[in-house]
């Protein structure tokens, strides 16, 4: 696509006393100051869980009058939990086509002012209305899902605690990520119940955070090559396989498919751990291992192989946090970040050239991949 | 239960544009898009594919709540509120039953316990 990532933003993840908009805000300060406040021309920005409530209805107007960014065209996009990446998806395609210069994006969410029941009732709103109806949550689906996984496919198991050890210790390098002390395999395992099989270090924690990108018409060294996303039947029952998603599998070949690479070529992927088994699910998904084999990208060391892909190294949702509208934008700016070489304390050695971001919106009923890359001259 | 009440079942819907049934729901056929359908009922007996226990369910349910996805006859899956206070074994029968728009479900046979889960530290490793 003619658009390149051009800078990246961050606020802190965690339990934050700003309100949204101050958090919005930081992020895209942060990414505006990676282009040298060059004039922006249209403002996105990605938002699940509604900001009625603290008094910041039209989220985008007041977003655009704090940060200077008009004259702007600009809206809101919700994806649920993909509300970011579906947010730099639009604004990509709006860029590419010519219609705008310069894109900011940002993705934005405040949810530790709430109670956790309450939070789990406004993240079970994007189930589908037959299942909240019997009382489902996320983390509950999530568990049917990893229960229905491990059935299949038993040996990977012993995976699911190294997927949280090393998403906290890439976390800890992170200094915007929510959690910055690893913890053990036998931390993760001693955890209380969530929804069995998930322990609470499986689970993604409640945080605030906002991540921001500007994008800009041309080509860069994280053009957008590729772009995918779809849809699945919102009831995890109305699915023929309830251990992978399909819309992240449908996604996937979209956006591979006018990248013109392989997924060998991948060097480095933000993937939605939102639950630790998702990580091994979401691999397979996208084609990069073996349908079961999701596991041994988490193996012990020695034990077979690691794949050279380098996974997460933000931490993911599981280190770096979910406040869920940011986390798809955070993903992307992540992967910019790291091909572009400025990503700071998280920087990989190698400088990878390929990236791509995965971000599940929902328990999978719209999905989204977007891969990064060396784009070529226009 | 006695030997001369009749089988449960349930209410369920068939797709008059192509062979699916399925349970009632707004919207169109899930497999085609058809919007014509006929009434139809389908045994209320079902399979435990799998099952957990919320420790922290969402604001307004009480703590905990259990829930399972089943499998009714014809391959129809649906979630439901499990109704007692052991998680059931995938692979256990159970019996659906549907108020307000809910499904529920309870063990199929007399309820002694077998094939059902703890819920504690000793969740079984084949889950």
């Amino acid at each position: 696509m003619n658009c390149h990532v051009a800078a990246s933003g961050w606020s802190r993840f965690g339990r934050r006393s700003e309100g949204l908009l101050e958090l919005a805000s930081e992020a895209g300060r942060a990414a505006l100051e990676g282009v040298g406040r060059d004039p922006i021309d249209l403002l996105v920005v990605g938002h699940m869980l509604g900001a009625e409530g603290e008094g910041v209805a039209h989220l985008v107007a007041h977003l655009a009058e704090r940060l200077g960014v008009g004259p702007a065209a600009g809206w809101r996009i919700d994806a649920a939990s993909a509300s970011g990446a579906a947010a730099v998806q639009s604004a990509a395609l709006a860029v590419a086509g010519g219609r705008y210069e310069r894109a900011l994006v940002i993705g934005a969410e405040k949810m530790t002012h709430l109670s956790t029941p309450e939070v789990t009732r406004r993240l079970a709103t994007s189930l589908a209305p037959t299942e909240q109806a019997v009382g489902a949550t996320m983390p509950g689906l999530a568990a049917l899902v990893t229960q229905r996984y491990l059935r299949r496919y038993p040996e990977a198991r012993s995976a699911l605690a190294e997927v949280t050890v090393r998403a906290r210790s890439n976390a800890a390098r992170n200094p915007f990520a929510q959690f910055t002390s690893p913890v053990t395999r036998e931390a993760v395992e001693q955890s209380r119940w969530v929804a069995p099989p998930l322990r609470l270090l499986h689970c993604a924690a409640i945080s605030d955070g906002a991540a921001a990108v500007v994008l800009e018409r041309g080509h860069g060294p994280a053009t957008v090559l590729g772009i995918g996303q779809a849809f699945s039947p919102p009831a995890l029952a109305d699915r023929s396989d309830s251990t992978h998603f399909a819309a992240t599998r449908e996604a996937a070949r979209q956006a591979f498919d006018p990248a013109r690479c392989s997924r060998d070529e991948i060097q480095v992927a933000e993937i939605h751990d939102a639950f630790a088994p998702f990580a091994l699910i979401d691999l397979e998904d996208l084609g990069v291992a073996e349908p079961g084999r999701g596991a041994r990208f988490f193996g012990p060391p020695g034990a077979e192989p690691t794949p050279a892909l380098q996974l997460n190294p933000s931490g993911g949702l599981l280190g770096r946090g979910h406040p869920v509208g940011a986390s798809g934008v955070a993903q992307i700016a992540e992967i910019s970040a790291q091909l572009r070489g400025d990503a700071g304390p998280t920087q990989l050695s190698g400088h990878p050239r390929r990236g791509l971001a995965q971000s599940i919106g929902g328990l999978g009923a719209q999905n989204f991949v977007t891969i990064l890359g060396p784009g070529e001259a226009p | 239960m006695t030997p001369s009440d009749p089988p449960a079942v349930l209410a369920a819907v068939a797709c008059a544009s192509c062979p699916t049934v399925y349970l009632p729901r707004p919207g169109p056929c899930p497999v085609c898009g058809g919007t014509a359908r006929t009434p139809r009922t389908i045994p209320a007996e079902a399979v435990v594919l799998a099952a957990t226990e919320l420790s922290t369910p969402a604001e307004g349910w009480p703590a905990p709540h259990r829930i399972a996805l089943v499998e009714l006859a014809g391959g129809i899956r649906v979630l439901v509120e499990w109704a007692t206070a052991r998680l059931p074994e995938p692979g256990r029968p159970v019996r659906v039953e549907v108020a307000d728009g809910r499904y529920r479900a309870r063990p199929a046979a007399s309820g002694r316990g077998e094939g059902e889960l703890p819920i504690d530290g000793s969740f079984p490793a084949t889950l």
